[in-house]
């Protein structure tokens, strides 16, 4: 899958956790620029991306996730291992 | 008289100088390097010579602003602390309750309301190779004033003094606390919560460092990051985070910790004895007490082995008064004590009680009441929290008797969101009400009676004149908001219609 493609698809996730149709992510959104991205909804999206693409997270991916590019990233390098 | 808070941080100074002091974003500063800030600060107070003793700082998670508020503390002076991200409204509150003459900031302040009259003091180039002067003799009677969220949409300014701040500092050392200069605290909080105070200042008195954590948007993230990589030793840490961190519990090991306390909010056991698996060294406990009480008043020893553990709806024990507090149960009608295992208000004396709220002599009698014994007489505060104290005098918290509720950490007054939408819009119909999500957090939802406007103006106003921590989850406009038979709004109807919804 390509990284753009994972991208258009957070984004939905985004909107729908976030309750946001405004959200517009681009690869180096982070969570300064996002209304509403904050810990407690941080946990809620990843939760959302790992039931929406049958994946899991580790804490110390996570942690180091710094803006969108690494989620898509990492999604990708699950998705397609 | 030098408080005795103050003579601890001159022994650091003089014993630890090479000892690195704070990391901050990466950042290793030593205490030589903090003493050159410090003095900094101290050398420019001390020129100025304010007309008004209150200091207004301007926080932000950087040396500067931990040099600032040492700085007026060792220049004798009582420190304010203001979030520059509040609504300009908020910190004009402060600074004219206070009375604040003087700001200190590392930012510019551009907002012309914020810098009118004032003298604002750039603390960023503040550093002098003189020495610090601990030795001045006009000390101001208080410390710090913190500015707590208050039901008439007025914060209330709680003032601690030195009195009551060298009883905490006592008190926290009589728990037993075997600290050293090789700790390695964890400071996660904003400077008007004091689970602040209590995170870096035992560490100045131990020539401890503190490692600080940014108020970002990803805030918990940073704390588990810091706990790893920074092998912490001793923190206070909110239970919310821990519900946060609970799913990856399994993937937390931190040898190193050795003091992990809980407080701010009401902390689970069933998860306190998940957490204690991930630090196996670390001796749990949990800390209760309003910011009235200079930090905490209570404390409770966590047991590792579960079934020892006592608990009120699942809810840790708080324990019992530390040193220098006290610690009943009454009725909250006439104040009179009750006798063991009987519900009632949690009421609090002692050398760490406040002397009161700042210009606020209406909450100060509410709040506040006193009981004669022969010559002497004891102040209490009512907590407005609803507990029972058992037969061995270990208390529980059961619940909150006014409308206030705990927000990351912040008590948050619910009039106080109500106020700004009541007074705007002209709408007496509304009322902000407490939701649990399904990680026992709170959330605020405002109902409001038909209100003919878009909703969304409502939260555009909110976001100008409250911190964004009180901002309500969600509004909800309702054609007939439901009223109980003393015709009051009727809050339960409307929590079980957000319980409903979360079904």
């Amino acid at each position: 899958m390509e990284l753009n493609e994972i991208l258009s698809e957070l984004n939905l996730l985004f909107r729908r956790v976030l309750a946001n149709k405004a959200v517009e992510l681009k690869m180096d959104t982070t969570a300064k620029d996002v209304d509403g991205w904050d810990s407690l909804n941080h946990m809620f999206l990843i939760s959302s991306i790992e039931e929406h693409y049958k994946i899991r997270f580790a804490l110390k991916e996570i942690i180091k996730l710094k803006n969108v590019e690494d989620m898509c990233r990492i999604v990708q390098s699950k998705i397609n291992s | 008289m030098k408080p005795h808070t103050i003579a601890l941080f001159e022994k650091t100074f003089k014993t630890f100088a090479n000892s690195i002091a704070f990391c901050i974003n990466e950042q290793y500063i030593s205490y030589r390097e903090l003493a050159q800030h410090i003095a900094g600060v101290q050398l420019k107070i001390t020129k100025l010579n304010p007309a008004s003793n209150k200091i207004g700082i301007l926080t932000d998670n950087s040396i500067e602003t931990y040099a600032a508020i040492l700085g007026v503390w060792i220049s004798g002076k009582t420190f304010v602390p203001m979030n520059p991200d509040n609504p300009v409204k908020r910190n004009l509150e402060i600074l004219s309750d206070a009375g604040i003459t003087v700001i200190l900031s590392r930012d510019p302040i551009v907002d012309e309301e914020l810098r009118r009259n004032r003298e604002i003091i750039c603390i960023d180039a503040l550093k002098s190779d003189k020495e610090i002067n601990f030795n001045l003799s006009n000390i101001e009677e208080t410390a710090y004033i913190l500015f707590t969220s208050g039901s008439t949409g007025k914060p209330k300014g709680v003032q601690i003094s030195w009195k009551n701040l060298d009883a905490f500092v006592e008190s926290y050392f009589d728990i037993g606390f075997q600290l050293t200069h090789n700790d390695r605290f964890l400071q996660m909080f904003d400077f008007s919560f004091d689970g602040s105070i209590m995170s870096f200042l035992p560490a100045l008195c131990t020539g401890a460092c503190s490692f600080t954590i940014s108020t970002s948007e990803l805030k918990f993230m940073e704390v588990i990051r810091i706990l790893e990589e920074k092998e912490i030793t001793t923190a206070l840490i909110v239970p919310s985070v821990l519900t946060f961190l609970k799913p990856y519990f399994n993937e937390i090991h931190l040898e190193k910790f050795r003091y992990c306390i809980v407080g701010a909010e009401a902390s689970y056991n069933a998860t306190i004895g998940l957490w204690k698996d991930c630090i196996p060294n670390a001796e749990i406990y949990n800390f209760y007490g309003p910011t009235e009480s200079t930090v905490f008043c209570l404390f409770y020893h966590f047991d590792p082995s579960q079934n020892k553990n006592k608990s009120y709806n699942g809810m840790m024990c708080l324990g019992r008064p530390i040193k220098n507090m006290e610690v009943y149960i009454c009725n909250p009608e006439n104040n009179e004590f009750l006798s063991a295992n009987t519900r009632g208000e949690i009421v609090i004396s002692g050398r760490q009680l406040t002397k009161g709220y700042l210009n606020n002599p209406e909450k100060n009698r509410e709040a506040f009441f006193s009981v004669k014994n022969g010559k002497s007489e004891k102040r209490f505060y009512k907590t407005g929290d609803e507990g029972l104290c058992d037969e061995e005098g270990d208390f529980y918290y059961c619940g909150r008797i006014d409308n206030q509720v705990q927000i990351q950490g912040f008590r948050v007054e619910l009039s106080e969101i109500e106020y700004p939408v009541r007074e705007y819009f002209k709408i007496d119909a509304l009322v902000a009400i407490e939701k649990k999500d399904k990680n026992q957090n709170s959330e605020i939802y405002l109902f409001v009676e038909n209100f003919k406007g878009d909703t969304n103006d409502i939260m555009t106003h909110l976001k100008k004149s409250i911190p964004s921590y009180m901002l309500p989850s969600g509004i909800i406009n309702l054609p007939k908001l439901p009223l109980n038979p003393n015709g009051k709004i009727d809050r339960k109807v409307l929590s079980g219609l957000l319980e409903k919804q979360r079904d």
